[in-house]
């Protein structure tokens, strides 16, 4: 599955390649002591769709999650990704499972003494990769997260969208037939999430599935081709909302749309503090001056 | 295969860089409870030697009545020699003895010109075999000897032996104690240390996890850190121990310090305790 994927980026779009099966989850429950956290959930996910699990925390999207790659197994019924299935595996097959995959968290999950481009290596490290092969599939997979430019950077020094970045680097590195990424934008202002989104649509555009899970409503009214919809660890609705073709282009409309409305917000505030500016007359020099842009005053000791 | 364990094992070396911190503390303190330790196994070490030579040292003196023949005196060796329990016997004629007793006593020797005749007797020296060293053997033998004909007394410090026999069992049964103790407390601090270097990188086991490594990924860098620090840890608390013994010297002169064989056992200990500590610390990370 892996090995095929360079041919397959360029001509996955294309529906006749939509029936085959990357997550197969039949009658899937997982019970934690006396609580239920899922209950007999049976889905398929193909491969190149972009699916969203949607639904309130507690829902059971983590735990659903876990179980595609494995982190637990489930109670009763079973998961198949590719080749492996969770009834009929042993543990020490979890790790090849693993890179078959490619897993996004809402924390990044990077390791803090690397820099950007061991954090990439370090997925196909594990699979004896090194050398060349390894160096130029990194150098690949930065260059398509924008990154490369910061390889040497530790993942402290990057801003929260960056980071995540990365963790989609790592996660493409070993050509995964799918992504799995829970709550990726939860901790990532409105901007950067769109940024994320939009590398996440062009990502499934080159052929590779996507299972997000996210409770942002807006999100999944937007973008949500299929939608799967938890709720107290059943599933409660999968339904195909008939929105097709390139993501992106919905996101370059609604950008468009919240860059007037921003421009607006800017124009109003910066004749606000041109007002005020001139009633004041004890303030100092500097900030006199309007810097459109600027955070509020208020805002900014907040920060520090 | 061959690149990988490089890769791990430059991993290990990295890490241990760039942990420069939590790698020192932990050498530290493993250095101070190996050190704990060696001064231990030196202590026991000595003892058994001061054991050994206390034993070496233990000889069965006969004394001959006067009057025996030089007939006598060979049946007698005969017969001593014939013993289990005897080792070497040597003769210590009256003469002789006598000489022995003039030369310790150096400049006083006037006194002994006021003797008319010698009044020391002949004496065999006897040297018990090793596995005879003991307090039973030794008594049982000395009641054979002095059965013989001709042997008016038969000494071998039956005091001296009786308190010798009860201190050393003393000694060992106090020296297995703090042993005990020692090993165990070593034992704990380690893997307590090493502890925490593992949950200083739970993170990262974690993280490893999710990308897909396998256990022997994981933990290869954990083992060779590991070994690393028990070897480095031995190396500092043997150094530590060179400057105890040289102390303690002016006190117990006699004291000795390890031989390079024991020293060298010594730190393949520490690396396998490292280790292994290491790994037993990283288990429960792995649960998969």
């Amino acid at each position: 599955m892996g090995g095929d994927n360079s041919a397959a980026t360029t001509d996955m779009n294309d529906n006749s390649r939509e029936d085959r099966t990357v997550i197969g989850i039949y009658h899937l429950s997982k019970r934690y002591g006396d609580r239920v956290a899922l209950d007999d959930v049976s889905l398929t996910v193909s491969n190149g769709e972009f699916v969203f699990l949607v639904g309130p925390s507690g829902a059971g999207k983590s735990t659903l999650m876990r179980m595609v790659y494995m982190d637990e197994m489930p109670s009763e019924g079973q998961v198949v990704v590719g080749e492996f299935v969770s009834t009929r595996m042993k543990r020490r097959q979890v790790p090849f499972l693993r890179r078959r995959l490619g897993v996004i968290f809402q924390d990044f999950k990077l390791l803090e003494d690397r820099d950007v481009f061991e954090n990439v290596a370090i997925a196909m490290r594990v699979t004896g990769t090194s050398g060349y092969d390894l160096k130029r599939r990194v150098t690949q997979v930065l260059n398509q997260v924008g990154l490369y430019h910061k390889r040497k950077d530790l993942p402290r020094s990057l801003s929260g969208g960056e980071q995540q970045r990365v963790a989609i680097a790592r996660a493409l590195a070993n050509n995964p037939s799918i992504i799995l990424a829970d709550e990726p934008t939860g901790n990532l202002d409105p901007e950067v999430t769109e940024e994320i989104l939009r590398l996440l649509f062009r990502i499934n555009s080159a052929g590779t599935a996507v299972l997000m899970a996210t409770h942002d409503h807006a999100m999944v009214r937007n973008f949500g081709q299929r939608i799967l919809h938890l709720r107290e660890g059943k599933l409660f609705e999968d339904k195909r909302t008939g929105l097709t073709g390139d993501l992106s282009d919905r996101l370059d409309t609604l950008q468009r749309e919240r860059v007037r409305m921003q421009r607006i917000q800017t124009d109003l505030e910066r004749s606000r503090r041109v007002s005020t500016a001139a009633t004041t007359d004890d303030l100092p020099a500097a900030a006199e001056v309007p810097l459109p842009g600027l955070p509020e005053a208020g805002d900014g000791e907040e920060l520090t | 295969m061959i690149r990988k364990g490089v890769y791990l094992t430059q991993e290990a070396f990295r890490t241990l860089l760039r942990h420069k911190g939590v790698t020192a503390i932990s050498v530290v303190i493993m250095s101070l409870s190996l050190l704990m330790l060696a001064v231990f196994l030196l202590a026991t070490d000595n003892l058994l030697r001061l054991v050994g030579e206390a034993h070496r040292d233990l000889k069965i003196y006969v004394y001959l009545e006067d009057g025996v023949s030089q007939t006598g005196v060979e049946t007698l060796h005969r017969q001593i020699v014939a013993m289990d329990e005897t080792d070497t016997v040597v003769f210590v004629s009256k003469q002789q003895a006598l000489a022995d007793f003039r030369q310790q006593l150096g400049e006083e020797t006037d006194l002994l010109d006021a003797l008319e005749a010698n009044p020391l007797p002949h004496a065999f020296w006897v040297q018990p075999r090793t596995e005879h060293k003991n307090r039973q053997s030794i008594a049982y033998a000395a009641g054979k000897m002095l059965q013989l004909d001709g042997v008016s007394e038969v000494r071998y410090g039956k005091e001296f032996l009786d308190k010798f026999t009860a201190i050393v069992k003393a000694a060992y049964y106090v020296d297995t104690v703090v042993g005990l103790i020692v090993i165990l407390s070593a034992v704990f601090i380690i893997s307590n240390a090493v502890r925490l270097t593992v949950i200083g990188r739970r993170r990262s086991i974690e993280i490893l996890r999710l990308v897909g490594a396998t256990n022997r990924f994981v933990t290869m860098p954990f083992i060779v850190e590991g070994a690393f620090q028990g070897g480095v840890a031995a190396a500092v608390s043997l150094l530590l121990l060179t400057g105890v013994t040289l102390l303690s010297r002016r006190y117990l002169p006699d004291l000795t310090y390890f031989s390079a064989e024991k020293a060298m056992i010594y730190t393949f200990t520490c690396i396998a305790i490292g280790s292994v500590g290491s790994f037993t610390a990283l288990r429960r990370y792995l649960r998969v």
